[in-house]
């Protein structure tokens, strides 16, 4: 298995160099390759999933080296086991690996008559983005998350910059240097981490594997790591700031907020979304967006927990600031591309927000939240794509009864619009409502607030809905440009490719929303293992972690409900 | 204390002043007559003829250039030869024999260059 | 004459000095061959014959290089003392190694040179790049100061004449004086700092004013550190001028933008990688080795010293390099203010080297560390020189947007100068992220003592790299987002393969970094633990110097 992971990881790579030396292909021909990849890969992960051991927290499927440590030496640091070539994956992390293996195929599907020119190219970028996506997820190794993080930037700077639309070039740039210019300080965090834990462990280890360093991390019993002082009781802001937790949890923030994005970071979101071809708009929503949030969870909430705990108040508030204002700014736009961007941030909100309450649920919730986040949007995306392929705008004013033209179309956005206006009965109920839940046993005045949130995304949604579905048909192409005496010649039906891109989204919406237990059974060890870390609500100095290994099999959501107290309360 | 530094003070205004003020009275006082002389870069009152900037020919400069050649290799084959003596005693005879050779190749085998060069020619 | 006579001179030590010796000859033969038997024979035919000769000295050099190996492990290996001549040079694997990486950087100089016609004079412009080769080799060996100089002067002779050597061009003549006229002062004030060096300690040795400045420290009981000592205090400012100079580092910058725009290419490149590695292997030996007791503490508790010195213009030059860099639309400026903020990055790394050393833990690895990013980013910056060569020779000129829609046009070597721009900026996976990490990682490991102001240089260093990224971008941009219609045409051969090669080792090393790593470490452990035995001439007595009458810069010492 462990070797599958390896392949599975590196396909998508072989596969991008394949088209990119192959000789000169057409378009047709490169789609079918990048399909056959993409579809061994996503067949790949799910021989994962089903090879997956439900009830373990820790990594699987990683190769044990001869040396005790996760994985293969790559490059030598002193005498401890130096930087790793480590893959594993945990609950978290598999279920981010398989979203990412089926959301590719979703974007072969996307690119299908869309992408014609260099088309080679492009489907090398997407398969390259693949990679550093899966590998980034199967990382155990901090070195080499960071070198798969960054990796992701250049196919889509790429992506982006080539295939997207009239300001791409802007677009690109800003997206390039924005994320980079935070992933900088999340590396100086990253080694800050490193270093601190060579400092403080007994015997001192230069470790780069994740689990090693989030072990050690918690074990330090120095009170210059463990301590950390809320706000409310340091002498100055400087002295609150340049705690060693805090100050590691804001420069590791610093890339993971943007990637996320939150609240005043999310500037590049709007133009990178609008200006990326429809696979790309589906990659970033679906993909990228959620590698934030898998880094605050597996090093801001892993480890910096203190630094988190103390920093929580004023993260919430960012949270809810970010729901609220993107729900807001969601509302006021014309172009259905634009409203599911801001939606991303307002949705994104909500993820942050149920990480940083650090109850079980809340991070329970906020992780099965990232993968309906990335089904919703990255279906509300693919249908944008659809629309626009058609009429070659997005303005919804200047269309309108798309049912009566494109009723399965109507039919596939109508889902994902309820998915991601979390309609009970569908997946963004069963992850928003834990999050919720668990936030307000801490932060109950935000979580208020918040709620409205959920109410202004349905608004927003559904009167796109109105807008685009209902009403009497208004089709942006027949006003003036010459074909107005036969509407129905210049707009195909629902093409096969776009029904096999959109179904298996659609359908794990409606499985989710049914009966997300399976998918709960598999996150809930791992995020247990990190929330056990937590420190107690208000207390100053962390308690030795006690290990609470759950028991498989009792982990609805309404059962971790009832436990979460045992965990968090103090 | 304080009138002592007040002294001081008062004796750098008067230097100052002792300064400007003759050049405060020239400006005043004298009258100003310009004439081209006064603007020549030579005051010795001839008129100078031709641009100031003269060029030479540039073979002066190689040749004194291969000049400064042969120059820097009597300088050094002199105290080379007087103490080759005392250095062969000490056992280093061979060795600074072939230091000599290797040095006196390296100012033939510019030499050859140059003259390869058709530098040597006077054009 | 002393009493006992020194040991005979051993004529089997010149072998180490073969790659010296070899690149010397031919420069000589590529001289005659250019005015003999091509005399007469068009300037475009010399340059692809003498060229193509040229390119042999590189190559036999790593002939040389390799050849103890062919020959079996018994060759070279189990020396005690590795120095030579009376130990002034040394033949230890930093030698060795480095000889390799100038070869290299050498034949991708060579060949991009061969890439258009800027001058006439083919044989005296290849004979001084391969001269200044050999003064960058006996630099890196170098273990005595004069030697140390002499090297540095052969050096950037060489380079003062080739930066000029475009004659067509009035940047190219202005570019050699700047170069000239600074690198004169510089050197003299460089000199000076070195004479006042030997008045204080008594010798030249690296390692024996190593051994002088320990006693004395010990002898006064103080912890180190330059408080209160005004003459060396004066010396150590002085011989930081000469390598600031060299190194292009804030304040002593000012030339090389200039020179690097109006130099040819190959020159520009030679000095921004060649001339600056060589610079800074010295500037370790002497401030690692020999003026580590003046090192101070960074924490602040044993007085001032050259660390802290060091750590302003690090801070400096990374900041100023950086933000100069981003209003520059000439390729060839951009990359020379790329190359001063490089500067700052790696003297980072020197502070920390000297903080390891001085805490005697793992000082071969943060030493090893820095040498592994010079590698690397002078193998990167030769490469990202070579597109301004192609350019020069497409187009006559090299700005930035001169790079346009080459994306399309040569999609392979596009993506190769991708690769070097992304190596620059340090990202992964490519070995400017590894040569980057590594040297921040040692930084940050150093010292519990300097980890404030170290952590302070770090997070300068992170947040400049941010600030690299927006002008290396301008290149991406240009690569792969712009159309034009003039292009540069197809790359010549010899303007392709430094580009590819030089891309190949940023991806090569940021996948495989181990090989290079070892041996860096291997090459810095070297530098740091070479001793001289104490029986030879060098201490205490300066006399014994002058009686080996094989350097010409005695005259300095009466």
């Amino acid at each position: 298995m462990a070797t599958l992971l390896v392949v599975t990881v590196l396909l998508p790579l072989l596969g991008g160099l394949a088209l990119l030396l192959a000789p000169k292909l057409d378009h047709k021909a490169a789609r079918w390759v990048a399909l056959a990849t993409t579809l061994a890969t996503l067949a790949f992960s799910l021989v994962l999933v089903g090879a997956f051991q439900v009830g373990d927290a820790s990594a699987q499927f990683a190769f044990e080296g001869a040396d005790g440590h996760a994985g293969l030496p790559w490059v030598a640091v002193g005498s401890g086991p130096g930087i790793r070539f480590a893959l594993g994956l945990d609950g978290v992390a598999l279920s981010l690996f398989a979203l990412t293996s089926l959301l590719l195929v979703t974007s072969v599907f996307c690119s299908w008559s869309s992408i014609t020119e260099r088309a080679p190219t492009y489907y090398a970028l997407l398969l390259f983005l693949e990679t550093g996506l899966l590998g980034l997820f199967a990382s155990l190794d901090v070195v080499l998350f960071y070198i798969f993080f960054e990796f992701t930037l250049i196919p889509l700077f790429f992506l982006v910059g080539l295939y997207g639309g009239p300001e791409r070039r802007r677009a690109s740039i800003t997206f390039f240097l924005y994320t980079l210019a935070g992933s900088l300080l999340t590396l100086l965090g990253v080694i800050a981490l490193i270093v601190v834990h060579y400092r403080f462990s007994t015997p001192q280890v230069l470790t780069f594997s994740i689990p090693e360093l989030t072990e050690g991390l918690s074990r330090i019993t120095s009170a210059d790591w463990a301590f950390t002082r809320p706000l409310a009781d340091s002498f100055s802001l400087s002295q609150f700031l340049l705690q060693p937790q805090v100050f590691i949890f804001l420069l590791l923030f610093a890339g993971f907020a943007i990637k996320v994005p939150l609240f005043p970071f999310h500037t590049w979101l709007p133009l990178a979304h609008v200006e990326a071809p429809t696979a790309g708009s589906v990659l970033l929503a679906g993909v990228l967006l959620k590698v934030g949030g898998y880094g605050f969870l597996r090093f801001n909430l892993a480890m910096t927990p203190m630094g988190t705990a103390v920093l929580a108040p004023m993260l919430v508030a960012i949270s809810v600031i970010g729901i609220i204002y993107g729900a807001l700014t969601a509302l006021a736009q014309t172009d259905v591309k634009r409203l599911v961007a801001y939606s991303s941030v307002s949705h994104m909100g909500f993820i942050a927000l149920g990480l940083f309450s650090m109850t079980l649920v809340s991070v329970d919730g906020a992780v099965l939240q990232m993968i309906n986040h990335g089904l919703t949007t990255g279906a509300l995306f693919a249908c944008v794509g659809v629309l626009y392929e058609r009429y070659h705008t997005r303005e919804m004013d200047r269309m309108g009864g798309i049912w009566k033209r494109l009723p399965l179309f109507a039919f596939f956005l109508i889902l994902a619009s309820m998915g991601s206006a979390a309609v009970p009965g569908l997946n963004g109920f069963v992850g928003e409502f834990p999050i919720l839940a668990g936030s307000f046993s801490r932060f109950p005045r935000a979580t208020v607030v918040a709620a409205i949130g959920i109410i202004l995304g349905a608004y927003y949604l559904f009167l796109m809905l109105q807008k685009v579905i209902f009403g009497p048909l208004r089709e942006p192409g027949g006003e003036g440009h010459g074909h107005g005496h036969d509407d129905s010649a210049g707009v195909p039906p629902v093409q096969w490719y776009e029904i096999a891109g959109l179904a298996p989204l659609l359908a794990l919406i409606v499985i989710i929303g049914l009966y997300p237990k399976p998918f709960y059974d598999r996150i809930t060890p791992s995020v247990e293992s990190i929330v056990a870390r937590f420190p107690a609500e208000g207390a100053g100095m962390s308690t030795e972690p006690n290990q609470t290994v759950s028991a498989p099999g009792e982990d609805s959501p309404r059962a971790l409900l009832a436990r979460s107290a045992q965990v968090t309360a103090p | 204390m304080l009138p002592n530094y007040g002294f001081i003070g008062l004796l750098l205004l008067a230097a100052v002043a002792f300064a400007v003020a003759p050049l405060v009275v020239v400006a005043l006082v004298a009258p100003r007559k310009w004439s081209v002389e006064k603007g020549e870069a030579y005051e010795c009152g001839v008129r100078t003829t031709g641009e100031t900037w003269v060029r030479f020919r540039i073979q002066y400069y190689v040749y004194a250039l291969l000049f400064l050649v042969f120059d820097i290799e009597t300088i050094f084959l002199y105290p080379w030869a007087v103490s080759y003596l005392g250095l062969a005693e000490a056992g280093f005879g061979l060795f600074v024999l072939v230091e000599m050779v290797v040095f006196l190749v390296l100012l033939a085998v510019a030499l050859v260059f140059a003259w390869a060069a058709g530098d040597l020619r006077w054009v | 004459m002393p009493p006992s006579s020194p040991p005979p001179i051993d004529f089997s030590q010149l072998w180490a000095l073969s790659p010296e010796i070899l690149l010397t000859l031919w420069g000589l033969v590529l001289l005659l061959v250019d005015v003999g038997p091509l005399r007469g024979r068009p300037g475009s035919s010399r340059r692809k014959t003498v060229g193509s000769l040229a390119l042999i000295g590189p190559i036999g050099v790593f002939a040389l290089l390799l050849a103890p190996l062919v020959a079996g492990p018994g060759a070279g290996g189990g020396d005690p003392d590795p120095t030579l001549v009376y130990g002034t040079i040394a033949g230890d694997p930093l030698a060795t190694s480095f000889n390799g990486v100038i070869a290299l950087l050498l034949a991708m100089v060579i060949g991009m040179s061969m890439a258009w016609d800027f001058t006439e004079h083919w044989g005296a412009y290849f004979a001084l790049l391969l001269w200044a080769a050999v003064g960058m080799m006996v630099l890196v060996a170098a273990e005595e100061l004069l030697i140390l100089f002499l090297a540095l002067e052969l050096m950037t002779i060489c380079l003062y004449l080739a930066a000029a050597f475009e004659k067509d061009k009035r940047r190219s003549a202005e570019a050699g004086m700047k170069y000239f006229v600074y690198g004169s002062v510089a050197s003299a004030l460089f000199l000076f700092g070195l004479s006042l060096l030997y008045g204080l300690t008594g010798t030249t040795f690296l390692d024996g004013i190593r051994r002088v400045l320990v006693e004395s420290a010990a002898a006064t009981g103080e912890a180190g550190g330059l408080s209160g000592d005004l003459v060396g205090a004066t010396a150590v400012l002085l011989i930081l001028v000469g390598f600031g100079f060299k190194l292009a580092a804030v304040p002593f910058h000012q030339w090389a933008p200039d020179t690097y725009e109006g130099a040819p290419a190959p020159v520009s490149a030679w000095i921004a990688s060649g001339s600056k590695l060589a610079s800074l292997v010295a500037l370790m030996k002497v401030l690692l080795h020999a003026l580590a007791p003046w090192a101070g503490a960074v924490g602040g508790e044993a007085g001032g010293g050259w660390v802290l010195i060091v750590a302003a213009i690090a801070a400096a030059t990374m900041t100023y390099g950086n933000l100069a860099a981003l209003a520059q639309r000439n390729l060839k400026r951009m990359l020379a203010y790329s190359s001063i903020a490089h500067a700052g990055y790696m003297l980072v790394g020197v502070l920390a080297a000297m903080v390891t050393v001085r805490s005697g833990s793992s000082a071969a690895e943060a030493a090893g560390a820095v040498l592994f990013y010079l590698v690397i980013y002078s193998l990167t910056t030769v490469g990202a020189f070579a597109a301004a060569a192609w350019l020069a020779r497409g187009l006559g000129r090299d700005d930035i947007d001169d790079l346009d829609g080459l994306g399309v046009r040569s999609p392979g070597l596009a993506v190769c100068l991708a690769i070097l721009m992304l190596s620059l900026i340090g990202l992964p996976p490519t070995a400017g992220f590894v040569s980057k990490l590594a040297m921040f990682l040692e930084v940050l490991n150093a010292d519990a003592s300097a980890r404030s102001t170290l952590l302070l240089l770090v997070a300068l260093a992170l947040v400049n790299s941010v600030i690299s990224a927006f002008y290396y971008a301008r290149v991406l941009r240009a690569l792969f987002l712009r159309r034009s219609d003039r292009s540069p045409g197809p790359a010549p051969r010899g303007v392709s393969w430094p580009i590819v090669l030089a891309a190949l080792a940023a991806v090569g090393f940021g996948l495989e970094p181990a090989p290079l790593v070892d041996s860096m470490r291997s090459a810095a452990s070297a530098m740091l633990t070479i001793t001289l035995p104490p029986s030879p001439p060098d201490l205490p007595a300066p006399a014994p110097v002058a009686a080996i009458p094989v350097s010409g810069g005695m005259a300095m010492q009466k």
